[in-house]
């Protein structure tokens, strides 16, 4: 809640302190973003457990203590018109979960992953005013997860890809972006800061 | 007079663990032993109750069906026979309808009440369908009301999914006797043994016991 709050003031307080910034209308941008969610669909979700009748659901160990960090972002945009750019997003999260025996209820091990991706993009500008823009965008790339599950070091790499339905951006060098993205590394609320060059 | 005192706070706190603890239930937590116990005995239980059961339906059907008279080389509703008389050895019947049981293959060996079941394909527990195969004998005896008892015993193997599987035998006969209904077999006397595996590793093995009745059972697992 906190967050929250402290994100809407910071929202509504950026206009009236990037209003005194000079307007460079640089064509490079480079935020750094963070998204609330991550969207594990990429690997398959690994938690799944479903109250079944079935060897897998009686024998396989339970999952605890499943934590995820944000997928945390950065992203490299190039203007090749004023309302269109490219760019390349790179994004990473963490995840960590312990096992317990499904009969005995004892720790048997642990799992850590990374995942890493790495996605050009695009961005339409549909809306641009001076301290405000709204925007849509896309990225498609490859995505690499690495880690370790019980003894077993695991590496598993498939496509990435992120849509951007709708997003705002507000200041003009310095500007705080919040997207809602979905896709399967992050899905969600996004909130960005970022620069122009 | 200290020495009761300590005897009462002590039993009191006792009392209060007690009456504490039954207002948790295993089932409210996941990844317990318990309820995991619970699941691995229904499994084998689905296996006794279920899986060995229709094959006893089969074969009362078969029998009934037999004792029609239409057991010449026609194609019958529910069997294919070969065209001999069910309790002639050499007699070779099989599901051609229902599921479950369909391709059940019953043969007749010898001259006494025994003949063997055998099936391979798909076969449900509780919604779960996998590939089970099994060859079991049943010898039947008298039996009351709608159905005869049975001995059982044999074995089979199933293979689901995640690299799991098992193979589940009898040891020794397992009777199954008709209940007071006279509508189902709700008495069960023997063992039925499971062995789980995962990839070829083997990972439980357990058994069922009945001590009269299907709901009189005692399991054990991780032996």
């Amino acid at each position: 809640m906190k967050k929250t709050v402290f994100l809407i003031f910071f929202l509504a307080a950026l206009p009236f302190s990037v209003n005194a910034q000079p307007d460079r209308n640089g064509k490079v941008e480079v935020s750094a973003n963070i998204s609330g969610d991550v969207a594990d669909t990429m690997f398959g979700n690994y938690d799944f457990y479903y109250n079944s009748m079935d060897l897998a659901s009686i024998y396989e160990p339970r999952t605890r203590n499943v934590n995820y960090t944000p997928v945390f972002s950065v992203m490299g945009e190039y203007k090749l018109r004023k309302d269109f750019s490219v760019g390349l997003e790179a994004a990473w999260w963490h995840m960590s979960k312990e096992y317990y025996d499904s009969f005995t209820d004892d720790f048997t091990g642990s799992c850590s992953r990374h995942s890493v991706s790495l996605m050009p993009c695009v961005k339409y500008r549909y809306l641009i005013r001076r301290s405000f823009e709204l925007h849509s965008g896309a990225a498609v790339g490859a995505g690499l997860m690495f880690g370790k599950d019980g003894n077993d070091s695991t590496s598993e790499m498939q496509a990435a890809y992120q849509f951007l339905p709708i997003g705002m951006r507000i200041g003009r060098d310095i500007y705080a972006t919040l997207d809602y993205y979905m896709g399967n590394v992050a899905f969600g609320v996004r909130f960005g800061i970022g620069y122009r060059f | 007079m200290k020495r009761i005192l300590f005897a009462i706070i002590i039993s009191a706190s006792l009392c209060a663990c007690k009456k504490e603890s039954s207002f948790y239930y295993d089932s409210e937590f996941t990844g317990t032993y318990s309820y995991n116990s619970t699941a691995g005995c229904n499994y084998l239980m689905a296996v006794a109750t279920e899986l060995l059961v229709d094959n006893l339906r089969a074969m009362e059907n078969a029998l009934e069906f037999n004792s029609f008279g239409s057991v010449s080389n026609s194609r019958t509703s529910a069997y294919h026979s070969n065209g001999k008389d069910l309790w002639t050895p050499g007699a070779e019947w099989e599901v051609t309808a229902v599921t479950a049981i369909k391709g059940v293959k019953i043969s007749k060996d010898s001259a006494d009440s025994t003949w063997t079941l055998t099936r391979s394909g798909d076969y449900g527990i509780n919604g779960n369908i996998y590939p089970t195969e099994y060859s079991i004998t049943l010898r039947m005896h008298k039996g009351a009301g709608y159905h005869y008892d049975w001995e059982v015993s044999g074995n089979g193997t199933r293979t689901e999914n995640k690299g799991y599987g098992c193979r589940f035998w009898t040891d020794g006969p397992v009777n199954y006797v008709v209940g007071v209904s006279g509508y189902n077999w709700s008495g069960a006397f023997g063992t039925i043994w499971m062995e789980v595996n995962c990839y070829d590793e083997t990972v439980d093995k357990a058994f069922l016991r009945f001590n009269g009745s299907t709901s009189d059972y005692r399991y054990m697992r991780g032996l």
